[in-house]
């Protein structure tokens, strides 16, 4: 049962990160700040 | 555009004829990999004669990525790829002929690996001829991929690093093939299992073969 | 912000497409917390894997939505994109989006998979056709993220990155059969799969279904959302924003004494109803 838990815990997790890093990217750029997020600029 | 594809593959081999990079460079790195395989799997000799199809393959590998990222920047200096394109050189041709050119410098570098592998890991070949249609057809879908590759990622700058991130994932089922056949080739294994492999080899090569003929052209046109 | 710098963004979302989004972003959540929920609380476990059946209700889903939704999804805009008759940068960026989500999918099916396989076989991995092919297919998603990162005109990187989508679709069917010739651990299809369902408890069924519906409904609100940035970044990045607000300076508002206009135009002012 510590695998099920473990193994939802670190699915959900993954995918909630993944869209706050969405929202905030779309948050960003409509701030205006042009590059994408790997390009190391002034922010 | 096979007239053209015998005058590009003609170029090709002419020019590494006269810098012979494959040969001073690509080979002995190829025998280097050999070595350093030697040196991780240790003084076992049984181990590397079982292992010594899957170490020849991916040497192979290694040498194919070198093959084709010299064979696409030699025509990076002077704006040669803008030359080819106005020349009017059937787009076809051109693939195929750097193929072929790409695959003959494969099959030399094949045997002496070959050689090398049997020397080194005292791997034993029992069915001679298994081990050569393998080398074969697997060079042909190494060599079509490859410059297929080659075109996609030819005017980058990172192109030295992402060439091979992109290729070799690709040629993954050569490399599965192809040790899978020498495995039934080597003393020991059964060559029926090597005949079914063989298929796959046949099937990938027809299928980027025919890809690259038809779609070399469109990718120069992004290059 | 000095509103006469505001400017019209072509790229405009209507209220509705905005709400459309925000309700598909809910439906996704609370169906999975419902799908959470059966598939913790409710359904029963397996007579033979006990609990860790419960794991079906992520796995199976995720693998759905990366392999078969998000890839295929990818290579078809690809085709699309490459064609003529339908070529536009909409599907390049539809593939592009496709493809990350994907890739974030892809590793969830791995990671799933491999807490399932560590207590049923005993490993955390092992090289069967499934697994194999679909480490693939996530190396092969890295190199197109890899590739688009290159910086080009976005047709040339349309192009490029379009093309490489279509020799990874070639290969994954390759890939796939080469590696099933070898001994295949993991289970064959599941739902397909006729021997399986008369096994497969009523609630444990529906629940499953759920999970598929609810991580496609996940899947697409972070499809919609990541194609929306990659349209944000390619217009704001290639300069139609300074040109635009070029335009609007150029309509005869009164420039600001200060001299400092150009201060703002570098600052960048949001163009209305542009998230």
């Amino acid at each position: 049962m510590r695998y099920v838990i473990a193994g939802y815990t670190i699915i959900l997790s993954l995918l909630f990160l993944y869209s706050v890093q969405l929202v905030w990217r779309r948050q960003r750029l409509a701030d205006g700040c042009f590059a994408p997020i790997w390009v190391i600029e002034r922010k | 555009m096979w007239r053209d594809t015998l005058l590009v593959a003609g170029k090709d081999l002419r020019i590494e004829a006269r810098s012979r990079v494959a040969l001073s460079q690509v080979a002995p790195f190829g025998i280097v990999a050999l070595v350093l395989f030697a040196f991780a799997l240790g003084p076992d000799r049984a181990l590397m004669a079982t292992g010594a199809p899957g170490l020849f393959w991916v040497a192979v590998l290694f040498c194919t990525v070198q093959a084709v990222q010299r064979s696409v920047s030699v025509e990076s200096a002077d704006g040669a790829r803008d030359g080819l394109r106005l020349s009017g050189l059937d787009p076809a041709g051109l693939f195929l002929g750097k193929t072929v050119a790409v695959a003959a410098q494969l099959v030399v570098l094949e045997a002496l690996l070959a050689v090398g592998v049997v020397l080194l890991y005292g791997a034993r070949i029992d069915v001679p001829w298994l081990i050569v249609v393998s080398c074969a057809l697997g060079t042909v879908g190494l060599a079509a991929t490859g410059t297929l590759y080659g075109a996609l990622s030819a005017g980058l700058r990172v192109r030295e690093t992402l060439l091979p991130f992109l290729l070799l994932p690709i040629v993954a089922p050569v490399l599965l093939a192809g040790t899978r056949i020498w495995q039934a080739a080597m003393a020991g294994g059964t060559p029926a299992d090597g005949t079914q492999w063989l298929r796959l080899l046949v099937i990938f090569d027809a299928v980027y073969v025919a890809l690259g003929i038809v779609v070399y052209g469109p990718i120069q046109e992004t290059a | 912000m000095n509103p006469n710098q505001r400017v019209r963004s072509p790229l405009l979302q209507s209220a509705r497409a905005r709400w459309t989004v925000r309700i598909i972003g809910i439906a996704a959540v609370l169906s999975t917390a419902f799908t959470v929920w059966l598939g913790l609380w409710v359904t029963p476990p397996d007579q033979v894997q006990g609990d860790l059946v419960r794991l079906v209700y992520i796995h199976p889903g995720v693998a759905w939505v990366a392999l078969y939704l998000a890839f295929g999804l990818a290579a078809a805009a690809s085709l699309l994109y490459l064609w003529p008759r339908t070529r536009s940068l909409f599907w390049d960026r539809l593939a592009a989006a496709a493809v990350e989500v994907g890739v974030v999918f892809n590793v969830c099916t791995l990671i799933s998979g491999s807490i399932w396989g560590k207590p049923a076989w005993g490993v955390w991995w092992a090289w069967d056709a499934r697994l194999t092919s679909t480490a693939v297919l996530l190396v092969l998603f890295l190199g197109y993220m890899a590739l688009r990162r290159v910086p080009a005109e976005p047709e040339v990187r349309a192009r490029r990155s379009a093309f490489l989508a279509l020799f990874a679709a070639v290969d994954i069917p390759i890939v796939h059969f080469s590696v099933l010739w070898w001994k295949t651990l993991h289970q064959g299809a599941t739902v397909l799969n006729p021997d399986l369902s008369p096994t497969i408890h009523g609630s444990m069924a529906w629940t499953l279904l759920l999970s598929f519906v609810a991580l496609t409904l996940v899947f697409v609100w972070m499809l919609v959302v990541r194609y929306r940035i990659g349209v944000l970044e390619d217009w704001l990045g290639s300069g139609e924003l300074d040109a635009a607000l070029r335009e609007r300076q150029a309509e005869g508002v009164a420039p600001d004494p200060a001299g400092d206009g150009s201060e703002a135009a570098a600052g960048a002012p949001v163009p209305e109803g542009v998230r």
